[in-house]
């Protein structure tokens, strides 16, 4: 059916629609070593869940459409004993979410995104699932973040104008988070806490060599999920956000960019009362003296982070908009990068284009100064950061070499809490081998010593690898190995306890398809992207999964 | 579920012989100037979806600009669509700079373009665009990639050569 759809719509004739999908499916084995005690030797707890996702979008003119309808199904999740019925894990929490198979049902499909565009050079107008981002993303950045999987919009409206050299822009509605995850298990799936979002800016483009903005952004916060929820608490905003932007580009041969944002807490609900204002600036530089390229970033945060709080999944903050470090070196006391209340700093970076293209290594070096000694920071006393690094990008054409280190070190004020330290290094090699075959090894290490953290007084060491053998994009085939000394990780290898082992078939029979087939294990760990973080956890078992695009 | 997969194979098998139009957009680029894939007329586009954090993207794009050199002159461009988020839009341009890459780069912050031609969004993502209608797409970059898209941009170029030109639409 699917493909007489597109065969149907996406003709060569110009009023006919066109049309791209996309489809992934993935279906999971899990493998659990928890055991009842009779029987002892019946796995009665692995199960196999199907994942899938399927994206359309079609255009016609200046029409477009778009829909994601994603849809996870639980199979060897219920067995009896004694006769009487167990329900492992609860696929939804029930009277928390729309089941159109019903609460107790082991099926669950949602259509999770639908846009309705229409484009025109003076005006665009969307209406449904949408994504926006104001500046650097301080006040309003609302899009979807694919390395992490999490997809986030604004279920509502947004308006376009382009009066002249000038961006109207205005959006509002309620957040509408994605209910299916593609990388994490679904289970307990709950609906959404659908805050509510309302924004305008207005751009001018070509003041001189300046474009210039200015924005105004409301979120109003609740606590219940669910789409009748957002509209019953919604008492006003809770928080109100003015800010201004101005990006210079080649004034005194630099590219300038400066953002700065106010912080209203109008309502108590994030704050308590406490606090009634915040405010972020963020400024970079962008220079290019011989041969080299600079970007040196600057940044003051008081008071905003609340926000970001409770927008992102898992209660894992935004790295304060934007991202200055580098996000191996992200983990979860990681104050300046995770969040923080009272942070001000900057890092610079400098790449020198000794062959462009071809050979540019870099140096960087972050420093922070962080003194939110609450949340998730776990500090009695402020705290510096330094963050050096250094690397290289080698790409001579048939191979490739990109090569990280750095070493973090979070110092606390006065001589009684210590330092949180993390050297970090990662590689990708790109090589060829003989017949035809491509060699592809991937390594990231890192090692921490502790200070006095309350959560965590043991060094570790953690290491993930992954080597890969390929024919162009034809067919490969990877072999992961995961190290973690970490005694508070909450994953055990397939090996031992401390090492996880897996391999992985592609196969790409054509360039819009591509199939895999996986078996064994991965720790379970922090992932870190774009700024945003999220907990991955540990898995083993098998997986085939299927990507297609059409 | 098997027959579904086995339609969902099928259709993507035969995608290459699907033509689609490719859909027109506006996005501003590293230089903050609006940029139209309409501008193009009917020049071979090569739009290139990316991003900062992506390696692989990183180890595709020396070979965009190689086929860039080579080839921009016959009518032939190369559109990299970078969709780094609004946090680390301020990281693109100086890649770019460093690496002295020449092809024109625009800014997708809010996943507008990326979202229109490929919905799952993976990267990096080629599509390729002759006379206003998507050739073939490809996700992924693999050392032999650059070989098979130089080869068909070379025979898309050369049909183009043939047939009558036709003025690109003035702004």
């Amino acid at each position: 059916m699917l493909l007489w759809l597109s065969v149907a719509l996406a003709g060569s004739d110009g009023n006919a629609w066109s049309v791209t999908a996309s489809d992934d499916l993935e279906i999971r084995y899990w493998i659990r070593d928890q055991r009842l005690p009779d029987p002892s030797d019946v796995p009665v707890f692995n199960y196999v869940e199907g994942v899938n996702r399927l994206n359309l979008a079609a255009s016609r003119g200046a029409w477009k459409l778009n829909t994601q309808l994603d849809q996870v199904a639980l199979l060897a999740n219920r067995y009896f004993l004694d006769d009487v019925k167990y329900v492992e894990r609860p696929l939804m929490q029930p009277g928390r979410i729309f089941a159109p198979f019903g609460d107790d049902a082991d099926v669950y499909a949602n259509v999770e995104k639908v846009t309705v565009s229409y484009d025109s050079p003076d005006v665009s107008v969307q209406v449904g699932d949408v994504y926006a981002a104001f500046g650097r993303g301080v006040a309003l950045n609302v899009n979807r973040n694919v390395d992490i999987d999490i997809d986030t919009s604004i279920q509502g409206a947004k308006i376009v104008l382009r009066p002249g050299a000038w961006d109207l822009t205005a959006v509002f509605g309620q957040l509408n988070r994605q209910q299916v995850f593609q990388d994490n298990p679904n289970i307990n799936i709950q609906g959404d806490l659908r805050h509510t979002v309302a924004a305008v800016r207005a751009e001018r483009y070509g003041v001189g060599p300046a474009n210039l903005g200015v924005h105004g952004v409301t979120y109003g916060f609740v606590s219940d999920p669910g789409l009748s929820a957002g509209f019953r608490e919604s008492t006003g905003p809770d928080v109100m956000i003015g800010g201004v932007t101005a990006e210079v580009i080649g004034l005194g041969g630099i590219d300038w960019f400066l953002e700065a944002d106010v912080f209203d807490y109008v309502g108590d609900k994030l704050t308590g009362g406490e606090t009634e204002l915040g405010g972020a600036v963020y400024a970079s530089a962008s220079f290019y003296p011989g041969k080299t390229v600079w970007l040196v970033e600057l940044k003051r945060y008081v008071d905003t982070n609340q926000v970001n709080l409770v927008l992102s999944p898992e209660l894992y903050q935004v790295a304060i908009a934007p991202t200055l470090e580098y996000e191996r070196a992200i983990t979860e006391d990681s104050a300046a990068a995770v969040g923080s209340e009272n942070v001000w700093g900057g890092r610079a970076r400098v790449d020198w284009a000794l062959k462009p293209g071809v050979f540019v290594p870099y140096a960087a070096v972050g420093v922070f100064r962080d003194l939110d000694i609450g949340t998730l920071h776990f500090n009695d006393v402020p705290e510096t950061i330094v963050h050096p690094m250094v690397g290289v990008e080698w790409l001579p054409g048939d191979g490739a070499v990109l090569l990280n280190v750095g070493l973090r070190n979070d110092d606390r004020d006065g001589t009684d809490f210590g330092a949180d330290r993390q050297l970090h290094g990662d590689v990708t090699l790109n090589f060829p081998l003989l017949a035809g075959l491509t060699g592809n090894v991937n390594i990231g290490a890192e090692h921490y010593w502790w200070g006095v953290n309350p959560l965590q007084q043991n060094d570790y060491t953690e290491m993930e690898s992954a080597w890969t053998v390929s024919r162009g994009s034809k067919v490969g085939f990877t072999w992961y190995t995961d190290f973690s000394s970490n005694p508070l990780i909450d994953s055990t290898g397939n090996i031992s306890e401390t090492v996880y082992m897996a391999g992985e078939l592609q196969v790409k029979p054509a360039s819009a398809l591509t199939l895999k087939a996986f078996y064994g294990a991965y720790k379970s760990g922090i992932r870190c992207s774009g700024g945003q973080c999220r907990l991955l956890p540990g898995f083993e078992g098998a997986r085939v999964s299927m990507t297609g695009t059409f | 579920m098997r027959t579904l997969f086995s339609l969902l194979v099928a259709a993507a098998l035969s995608a290459p012989a699907l033509a689609a139009d490719a859909t027109d957009f506006t996005l501003t680029d590293i230089q903050g100037k609006k940029v139209s894939l309409s501008d193009f007329g009917d020049d071979v586009v090569v739009m290139s979806f990316w991003a900062t954090w992506c390696g692989p993207c990183k180890e595709e794009m020396p070979h965009l600009q190689k086929l860039y050199a080579e080839q921009k002159e016959k009518g032939f461009t190369v559109l990299s669509i970078s969709t780094d988020d609004a946090r680390s839009a301020s990281r693109v341009k100086p890649f770019i700079m460093k690496n002295q890459y020449t092809f024109p780069v625009l800014l997708d912050k809010e996943s507008k373009v990326i979202t229109q031609y490929n919905p799952s969004k993976t990267l990096p993502y080629t599509v390729v665009i002759a006379s206003g209608e998507i050739v073939k797409s490809h996700s992924g970059f693999n050392p032999g990639d650059e070989e098979e898209l130089a080869k068909l941009v070379g025979e898309l170029l050369a049909k183009k050569g043939e047939a009558p030109a036709e003025k690109p639409a003035e702004k």
